[in-house]
């Protein structure tokens, strides 16, 4: 699944790190979040959801198989 | 972290690891309860530290308590148990063909009954599991 995070974390002039800390998960969960090889659970999207101030689908761009 | 669990199961660990090393040598056991004796003592100590760090150091708590409650790393954790049991599988049924297939009829068997036993356990976890979910 593709998403906004590496592009909205860049608008908020935020590092991997502080995001992560601000998500209380690792880096490497950001990383991996980031490359879209990840796809978060629906409380770890809601609360990036919220810290962004945008609705989940407009982070997350959700494909059909 | 739950400190006060932890703490009381290493102090646990660490008077088992002393008892075993005590018994071993006083009464001249097998070296492997020593070795387990001492393994027990190392391990316990520093997890012991490790919980003393955790008390005193914030930062390092709180980069324990991410690490702990890290979605993909559980999730990461899960789909590797997931591939060690295939490989185990694997490895076994392969092994008891090859066995059977030397002659080796017995120990062909045992590697069978791992592989039912395996199987068992795995439709016990599923219906527990499925249960719960």
């Amino acid at each position: 699944m593709e998403n906004r995070i590496a592009e909205l974390r860049k608008e908020n002039q935020m590092t991997q790190q502080d995001l992560a800390d601000r998500l209380e998960v690792s880096r490497q969960t950001i990383i991996s979040l980031e490359k879209g090889k990840y796809d978060p659970s629906i409380g770890l999207a809601h609360k990036i959801a919220v810290l962004f101030g945008q609705p989940i689908e407009e982070i997350f761009i959700f494909e059909e198989k | 972290m739950n400190i006060k669990k932890q703490m009381i199961k290493n102090i646990v660990l660490f008077i088992a690891g002393v008892s075993l090393l005590v018994a071993g040598i006083l009464c001249k056991l097998d070296g492997f309860w020593t070795g387990m004796g001492g393994a027990l003592i190392s391990v316990s100590i520093v997890r012991l530290f490790q919980i003393k760090k955790y008390q005193t150091d914030p930062a390092y708590a709180k980069q324990i308590d991410i690490s702990n409650h890290d979605e993909r790393r559980s999730f990461v954790s899960d789909k590797a148990m997931v591939l060690t049991m295939k490989l185990v599988i694997y490895i076994a049924l392969s092994t008891g063909i090859l066995l059977y297939i030397l002659g080796q009829v017995q120990y062909g068997k045992f590697c069978m009954y791992g592989i039912s036993v395996i199987m068992l356990l795995y439709i016990i976890s599923f219906y527990i599991v499925n249960r719960k979910y």
